[in-house]
Formats: structure tokens, sequence, C-alpha cells
């Protein structure tokens, strides 16, 4: 598995150069789960989670919020369009009203181009059938180093400890990190009150800003062995044989392929009408626009979790950039503009859907901030990205990583006029919208919503389940609800941007003891997921 | 096939309107609305008028564009027709493909539909039929998809065409509740309800779109409804539809046609044993058309002309590669079945050309009581003489026939025209179509022209107001502000043409500029009690 050099297409940097920016560092010793303890040693290994990326490679960080000239064009944008008010009212409203239009035509029609692509070709993920997963050679396995980072999880660090623990993988070539805060006493005792096989160690990640995710995959990153780096997060059920139809999966992947992204779904879809849109939505979001993105050859955006490194190419490009709160995102950008791809992999590993509706506009808003942040990192130097990616993915990178949260920004807006418009009629609407503005306006906002309400509903078909479907004709409500956490986000973007909301998880009813992709539990499991699972093969 | 038909289309379409000078009335004022969203003083959407569903004006503005600059404007109608009649055709073979039917008998049907007097004339009379029947026939082609594959995007496919079908004649509103009842019984029962809404929802959306759509620039949630009671009255005497219209003589009236212009459908009957819930679905969104039809008839609410009926040829087609496939397209199927199946072929085939041949007969025949559209053609098409009915009870005998007339007006307004001047005008009137200068119009669909016709002075320099009090919605409005006028000038009527008369407005001390008496000052003045001038006609002689 390990890649020689001259196969790295993309030249990433090697990762002695990366090491070497600190001179030397010291790789944190495991310790014993009853015997946390982290030293004074122990500190070069948190400069590089946290700084490494920001060091070594400045320009992919979003340690710094806003470049000058990214700060100086904002401003002169400011001071443009507030000019534009004050003296030109009417064509400066005509203007800005005519580029919202212009980039929701451009989201929506990218969307829906996916969605077209996704149904006409079927074959974007990578399937290994259960019989070929188990017969695959041990002696072909590589090495796997799983990470899982765990903040406030003490109530569900038991179920992810079982699952990890009943994944169909050798032991021998399996290493499980817990990444545990320092200050994060209930999970650490939780942790100490387990019994953990041999392969399955804590490391405790000293506490310091930013408190990411990133920081801590990065420093349990500088400790792995493995040949493939995966992560899942501490609420995950991945399908017992992911790990091995990721290892075949990677032989059967040219060596520009980085990374395989696993299928993310809920083990509570069915639990309430948030966790079934937000199923809904998951659901769109694996088996439609990623697959889409797939076949046009576009930057991936990865999931935060059930994603398979190759720690060869991984540590090389600096790990996760530790101030990024979609830190995920972020990498699967990084990597693709280095020339590395990443491939889709027909497994599903079961996640907790947020049930409670402030939990999960926090979470959401994280996400939209996140992109907003990754957006603005790969446009710092937009002529560079522009070259290294070619006009087309150049557009689709923006249409995707930037629409999601415009397209969220953007709706309450066309919503909010269309409101105005049609109780009350104001001249100064009629004026800032030319005939062509309001008609184009007018159909793209009609059509444009009913094409995404229509691919949830499509989505939820494929769930066979009653209530699935029911909550995706309701689904233009979770819009709301999306649109406030963009405006959250873009709220926080400003004020705190590498602040991580942290979502909280175990607030379902639903159990996952068994660790087998199946929920224990007296709630209805959606037909899909169990279908899903059963196809991948856990049993 | 698709080539050679579109250039047959084509070519029909340029004899009506060329050679024969016959245009729909309807096929005109499409077109005409297509070119006023585009090519008008005020271009915008509302000029789509929002009282037919609006694909079949949305798709005939490339080739408005396309023939303006050629002066033909007007052929865009029988263009986009063709365009669609022909695209018909890949459907119907694609569908036959999909359901496994031989190959002989898919390119015998298509080259039978494709050389139909009725397709002919679906397909270039410049009206709707020919993409009402296009997406009929895309929506059968999913159809057919879905009871192969059972495959979600194939019900999407599905439920998208038919969308596409109701944005196109409200007519599909009938048939998709039947067609999507057909696709949802295929499945478990559990999962009918879904299926059946997952089908519909584009239908439904684009019922609300377009209701939305229609009150933010209509004001009127449902303004094609309203638009229409008022235009599509029927008369109480329609010499083609029964005399005494009970339900049982509208449903004979029906059902003839059925059997007259589609007599293919029966042939689902075959298919119904072995794919009951499918046949059943097709065969009851076929016969929806007619029945509902025949319920108009019996409470006067439709004209019910054969036209309407002519997209039913699709079903026909559809029906008999349906009855003689096998259940599936890989499939054998029973030996018996497998027996019957070439003759039900051969039968199909003969059946559709029976069919051809008593539609033609039957819509050229009916020389007394035929609506005027189909019967002139058909008429022509076997040589025959025609002579114009006044079905509408109007004075404007020949409006549906005749084009030449506003040829002739706009060679004698366009030059004035050219120098800067304005015209006002009705919304029937079909000059603005031939025109060249349609940027010098004001028209019904320019949102600035109720001002414009309250405050005329200075505004535009010649009124053109059709005569029909059926189609002149705008003319009381153009007269009232002529009465409005003050005495600085004179209106004058200087030509009466067949469907409207041109006035012009002459500021005192003027000549003339168009008519006979061009060049000439206005002959005698009669003031009127607003002040106004006005020579030659009293202008109330034109209001409805």
């Amino acid at each position: 598995m390990v890649q020689d050099e001259s196969n790295n297409p993309g030249g990433g940097t090697d990762s002695s150069d990366v090491v070497g920016m600190s001179g030397s560092w010291a790789a944190p010793e495991f310790v014993e789960p009853h015997v946390f303890d982290h030293s004074a040693e122990s500190i070069d290994s948190l400069e590089w989670a946290r700084d490494g990326l920001a060091e070594a490679f400045p320009a992919y960080s979003a340690k710094t919020r806003f470049t000058t000239p990214q700060r100086a064009g904002f401003i002169l944008m400011a001071l443009v369009v507030v000019a534009g008010f004050a003296f030109f009212p009417i064509g400066t409203g005509t203007v800005m009203l005519g580029l919202s239009m212009a980039t929701y035509l451009g989201v929506v029609w990218f969307r829906l181009h996916l969605v077209m692509i996704t149904a006409r070709q079927r074959t974007s993920r990578i399937t290994i059938p259960d019989d070929e997963a188990r017969a695959f050679p041990e002696s072909e396995l590589p090495t796997v180093t799983v990470l899982v980072p765990a903040y406030h999880e003490a109530e569900v660090i038991g179920d992810v400890v079982t699952g990890l623990a009943n994944l169909e993988y050798p032991q021998h070539l399996l290493q499980v990190m817990l990444l545990l805060e320092e200050d994060d006493i209930d999970t650490t005792e939780a942790v100490g009150s387990l019994e953990l096989p041999d392969h399955i160690k804590a490391v405790i990640v000293p506490a310091a800003a930013p408190r990411t995710k990133p920081k801590a995959l990065n420093y349990g990153l500088l400790t792995s062995t493995g040949d493939i780096v995966s992560i899942y997060d501490a609420e995950d059920v991945p399908d017992r044989l992911q790990l091995r139809r990721m290892a075949i999966a990677f032989t059967r992947c040219g060596p520009e392929v980085a990374c395989v992204q696993a299928e993310l779904a809920y083990f509570n879809a069915d639990e309430n009408l948030l966790t079934r849109w937000f199923s809904i939505e998951y659901r769109t979001w694996f088996s439609q626009f990623l697959p889409g993105l797939k076949v046009t050859d576009a930057p991936i955006p990865l999931g935060g979790t059930s994603n398979h490194f190759r720690r060869d190419i991984l540590v090389p490009l600096g790990g996760w950039d530790s101030y990024n709160v979609t830190e995920d995102a972020d990498l699967g950008i990084r990597m693709y503009r280095q020339g590395y791809r990443v491939e889709l992999l027909d497994s599903i590993t079961l996640e907790e859907a947020n049930t409670d509706v402030i939990n999960w506009v926090k979470q959401r808003s994280r996400w939209y901030k996140g992109y907003l942040q990754t957006w603005l990192v790969h446009l710092r130097h937009p002529r560079q990205m522009y070259r290294e990616l070619g006009l087309r993915q150049f557009l689709r990178f923006n249409l995707f990583v930037g629409g999601t949260p415009l397209l969220a920004i953007l709706n309450p807006v066309f919503w909010f006029l269309l409101a105005v418009w049609f109780l009350l009629e104001p001249a100064f609407l009629r004026q800032i919208m030319p005939a062509p503005l309001y008609y184009t306006g007018l159909f793209l906002w009609l059509v444009g919503n009913c094409l995404i309400f229509y691919m949830n509903c499509i989505t939820a078909y494929e769930y066979q389940q009653r209530s699935m479907f029911k909550a995706a004709l309701l689904m233009p409500l979770y819009w709301v609800l999306m649109s406030l956490a963009a405006i959250k986000a873009l709220w926080q973007l400003l004020r705190d941007p590498a602040y991580w909301e942290k979502t909280q998880h175990g607030l379902s009813r639903v159990r996952t003891g068994t660790g087998d992709g199946r929920p224990t539990t007296d709630v209805p499991t959606p037909a899909l997921i169990a279908t899903g699972v059963a196809e991948a093969g856990s049993e | 096939m698709t080539v050679v038909a579109f250039f047959e289309f084509l070519a029909a379409g340029w004899w009506m309107m060329y050679v024969k000078l016959y245009s729909l009335g309807d096929a005109t004022t499409r077109t005409l609305n297509a070119k006023l969203m585009v090519l008008s003083s005020d271009p915008h959407l509302g000029a789509i008028g929002f009282y037919w569903m609006p694909i079949p004006t949305f798709s005939r503005i490339p080739f408005v564009l396309l023939l303006e600059p050629l002066g033909a404007a007007a052929f865009a109608g029988p263009m986009t027709c063709a365009f669609f009649g022909a695209l018909t055709i890949p459907m119907l073979a694609s569908t036959g493909r999909v359901l496994g039917a031989p190959r002989w008998l898919v390119v015998t049907v298509c080259a039978v539909f494709a050389l139909s007097p009725l397709t002919i004339y679906m397909s270039s009379n410049g009206m709707s039929e020919s993409t009402f029947a296009c997406f009929i026939a895309l929506t059968l082609l999913a159809y057919a998809r879905w009871s192969r594959s059972h495959q979600v995007w194939d019900l999407v496919f599905f439920g998208v065409a038919l969308a596409l079908g109701t944005a196109t004649r409200y007519e599909m509103l009938i048939v998709a509740p039947f067609l999507c009842a057909g696709v949802a019984m295929q499945l478990p029962r559990a999962r009918w309800v879904r299926a059946f809404t997952l089908a519909m929802i584009p239908t439904l959306l684009w019922v609300a779109v377009w209701a939305l759509a229609s009150k933010l620039i209509m004001k009127d949630w449902i303004f094609f409804l309203h638009a229409s009671s008022g235009l599509t009255k029927v008369p109480e005497h329609a010499p083609w539809l029964p005399e005494n219209r009970t339900l049982a003589n509208s449903l004979k009236y029906s059902g003839e046609l059925v059997a007259v212009l589609a007599p293919g459908i029966v042939f689902a009957v075959a298919a119904l044993r072995r794919t009951f819930r499918a046949t059943f679905g097709l065969l009851a969104g076929a016969l929806a058309l007619p029945l509902v039809s025949a319920y108009q008839v019996h409470t006067g609410t439709s004209w019910a002309v054969p036209r309407f009926y002519m997209v039913l040829s699709v079903f026909s087609v559809v029906a008999v590669l349906w009855a003689s496939s096998p259940p599936t397209s890989n499939a054998a199927g029973a030996p018996r079945g497998r027996r019957l199946r070439p003759w039900l072929s051969f039968a199909g085939v003969g059946v559709l050309i029976v069919g051809v041949i008593s539609a033609t007969l039957h819509l050229a025949v009916q020389r007394a009581t035929g609506p005027e559209g189909e019967y002139i053609f058909f008429r022509y098409l076997l040589g025959r003489d025609t002579v114009s009915t006044p079905i509408l009870g109007s004075p404007n005998q020949l409006f549906e026939s005749d084009l030449h007339q506003y040829y002739v007006l706009r060679d004698e307004l366009d030059p004035v025209l050219a120098q800067g001047k304005k015209v006002a005008t009705d919304v029937s009137n079909f000059e603005t179509l031939v025109t060249r200068e349609p940027r010098q119009y004001v028209v019904p669909e320019n949102r600035n022209f109720e001002l414009v016709a309250a405050d005329p002075i200075g505004r535009f320099d010649f009124v053109v107001v059709v005569k029909s009090s059926a189609v002149s919605f705008h003319g009381q409005a153009l007269l009232d502000a002529i009465h409005a006028k003050t005495a600085v000038g004179t209106w004058v009527m200087t030509r009466d043409y067949t469907n409207v008369t041109l006035w012009e407005f002459v500021p005192t001390g003027k000549a003339l500029t168009t008519g006979p008496d061009a060049g000439k000052l206005p002959a005698t003045t009669a003031p009127t009690p607003a002040g106004t001038t006005t020579t030659a006609a009293s202008p109330t002689v034109l209001g409805p």
C-alpha cells in the first residue's frame, strides 16, 4: 500500500519537510486508559497538530480568516455597495438582485445536473460483496489506524468501542486510537471504566486552542502507524466489513486515489420529524450529489467521518487544518488540488441524527461556517486555483462548496422579497426589478425550489417508508432551519471563525449496542438503512 | 424517419399558410404572444397571456427569433408544430423498443403515424396538439419503462413528462391521475400512495407555480379559468355537436370520434389479461380524455372539436405496441401468447391504417357541420372545394383563414412606423405578428397599455381595432381614448379591412399619411361630446 514518491501525481511535500518545520517532534506515548498522562515532551506534537499546516502551507490554512487582499476586496465591495445604494439605489439594487439570481441559478442548475448524472450512471461507487470482502487474503491487507476523536462523548463512547471491536479486520493489523481531550474528565473516566482490547488505545490530547476535532486528528495522525488512516466519530456504527471493503477498494484504484469515502446514514433516521428531514438530506447528499461529483471528476468535499486515507499522502499534505471547522471538506479540496482523487465506497456507517432543533442548528451552522472558510481559503489565489483545476472544476468547486451555504443564505432573501411583493407591492421593488430580472428571478425561484423539493421526495421515496415520504412533503420547513443556521454561520464566521460548535450526541432514544450497524431499539428502523447495511454485508 | 417527417410537416404547414392562406386564430395568437414576449416595445413574460398553458408559446420563441429577420415570424407556429410532431416519432419507436416489440412493427406503426393526415394536420396547424402529443408519447415511454424496470428514476421521468404535458395543455390534468394510478398499482399495495404521489408531484408543483405566477402577474390565481369562461362559451348552435346535448348523446359523440380517430386503443384490451394493472392504467388514461370531453359537451363547457381528440392517436399506436409485445422486453411469454402476438401485430397495423382512412374521410365529408379548421384542411387534402362556415356568429367570417389582409396592412403601415410613428392596437390584431416594426406597437400586453389608452396624446399615431366582438377585448378602451382626446386633431378611419379597421390621428392642418386619401387633408369633421373630432365613420360602430 505504500506508494512510491514517483507516483505522487500532485508532487505533495515529503513528510520529512512537514515534520522538519519544527526541527523534531516527539510522538506521544500510548497511555493505558487508567493511567492518563501527558508530559511536556508532547508539546512539539501539539504544535504540529495545531499549526503544522498553517506553518508549512499558510495559504491553505484558515488560521488567517481573511488575507489582506481579501479583506481589502471585501471592504472595497462594501464601500461600493453602500455608495451605490446612497447615490444609485435603484441601479445598485438591480445589480445586487441580478447577481443573487445568477448565483441561485448556477447552484440549483448544478445540483440538478449532479442528480441527472447520478440517475444516468449508477456505478460511481465501488461495491465489494460480502463474500469477496471476507475472502480477501489477510496477507494482502494493509495496516490500518482508526482515529476516533471524542469530546464530551461519555454517553456514547462505550457503544463506539463495542462497534469498533466488532469490525471484521485482523486485530494485529489494526490500531484504534480514541483521541480524548485533556479536560474532558467524563469521557476519560468512561473510557477508563471499559475493558479495551489490545488494539484499542486512548490518547490524551493536551488542552489548547483551537479546541477543534482536526487538531485532535493531527495529534493522533503523528502517532499512527497504519498504512491507512481511517476516521470515525464517537457515535459511529460502521458496517463491520467496511475496513476490508476499503482495503480492497484501494487495491483496485490507481495511485492517484488518496481517500476512500464510505456512505453515511443515520441509525435513528425515523425518530422524529427533524431526524427524518436530516436523513433525507444526508441521503440526497451521499447518494445523489457526491456520486455526481465523482462522475464529473469534480473536487469532493469529504464527509467528516468514515473516510479512509493513505497515510503516505495525508502526512505530506499537512494533515487536517485545525482552524477549519469542516476540515474534512477542506482536505478533500486540498487533495484534489494536489492531483489526488477520492473514491466512494458502497458501505454505510450509521451515525446519530440530531434529534434536537437547537443542537441541529449549532451543528449545521458549524458546517456552513466551515464551507465558507474552505471557500475563502481556496479562493485566496483564484488564478492559481483556476490553473490547477481548469475552468469546469473551478466552477464546480464554487457552485458546490460556495453554493451550499450561499443557497441557504439567499433563500430567505427571496422568500422575504416574494412575501413583501405579494402583500404590499411596494414601488421600489418594481423599480429594482426590471422585467427580464423579475421574470427570470420569479421563474428561477419557483422552479429552483420545486426541483430541490422534488429531489428530496425522490430520496424519501427510496426509503420505502411512509413516514419518511410524509416528512419529505414538509421539507420546506426544514429549509427555514437551514437558512437560520446559514445566517448564524455567516455571523460566526466574522466573529469567531475557529469556534467549534459542539454537537451533543447521545440524545437519541435509539441505542446502538450491537456494533454491527444495526440499532437495538424499539424505534422503527428505516428500511433503507437496514437494507443498506444488510446489502453492505455486515451479517 | 424523424427528419423526413419534420420536412413533411413543414411542407404541409407552408402549403396551408402561404398557399391556402389558412391559419387558425388561436395558433396565430400563440405565435403573436411569443413574438410580443421577446420583440415588442415592452418584452416581458406577461405577454404570454396566462390563458393557455405556456409550453406551446414558449417553445416557438426560438423559431420566432429565427424567422423574424426573414419577415416570416408567423410561420414559427407551424414550424414548432412540425418540430414536436417529428419528435413524437422517436418517442414512439423508443416505447416499442422498451416493450420489446418486433422491429418491423415499430417501424411500420411509426410510418403509419407519420403519414397519417391526422398527424400531418396536428403537426402543421400551429396549434398545441402536436406538442401535447409529443409529451403524451414521452409520458407513455416513461410509463413503459417503469412497467418494465420499476426503477425510481423511471418513475421520476414519468412524473416530469406528465408535468411537461400539463404545462402544454390543461387536459393532461385529466389524464394524469389515471396514468399515475396505473403506475402505482403495479407495485405492492403498501407502496401505492407513495408511488402515486411521487409521480403526481411534478404536475401538482407545476400547477402551483402556474397559479402563483398567474397571481403575481395577472393578479388572479386562476386567470385562465376566468378568461376562458368569457371566451369559450359554447354557442347554442354548434353544428358539429349533437343538437340535443344529453349525456347519452354527448357520450355517443365522443365515442364516435374515438372510434374514428383512434381505433387502435381497443388493442390495449388484448394485453389486459397479461398485465392487467399496467394496461388498465393505460386504457383509463386514454379514455379519460373523451369521457371528460363528453361531460363537457353535456354541460356546454367545451367546444369539443375533433382536433381535441386527435392526440388519442398516440395512445392508439402505443396500445398496438403494448398488445403485441411480450410481458417483459426479454421474455418470450406463454406459448399461446407467443403464437398470438404476430397476429395481433398484423391486426394492429391494419386497424391503425383503417383508422387513418376513417378519420380522413370522416373529417372531410362533414361539409355542413364540421368545425372550420379541421373541415377546411381535410377538404383541401382531398382536393375538394371549401366554403367557410360562419360558426362564430361574428361579422368576421374568415377570422380563422385569412392572414392576407394583415400583410396588406403591414405594407401600408410599416413605412410610416419606420419613421418613428406609433400604433396602438387590439390583442388579436395579427398585423403585430407580421410587421417588421414590432417595437412601434402599443399592445394590450404592454404593461403601460392602460395608461397610454387613457391618455393617448402624443403616445400613438394610429389605432388598429379588431371588429369581432368575440376577440376584441380592448377595442372599447381605444375608442374611449379617442373620445377623450382634446381637440388638437382629428381621428380618421383610413382603411376598412376584413377583420380590422385602421385609424389615423391627424393633427389640425396636417394631411393623412395612410389610406386612399393619403396626402390630403381630412375631408369632413364632426365634433364629439368629449371635444374630439372624428371623420369618415363613427367609432361607435366599432364597439362590441
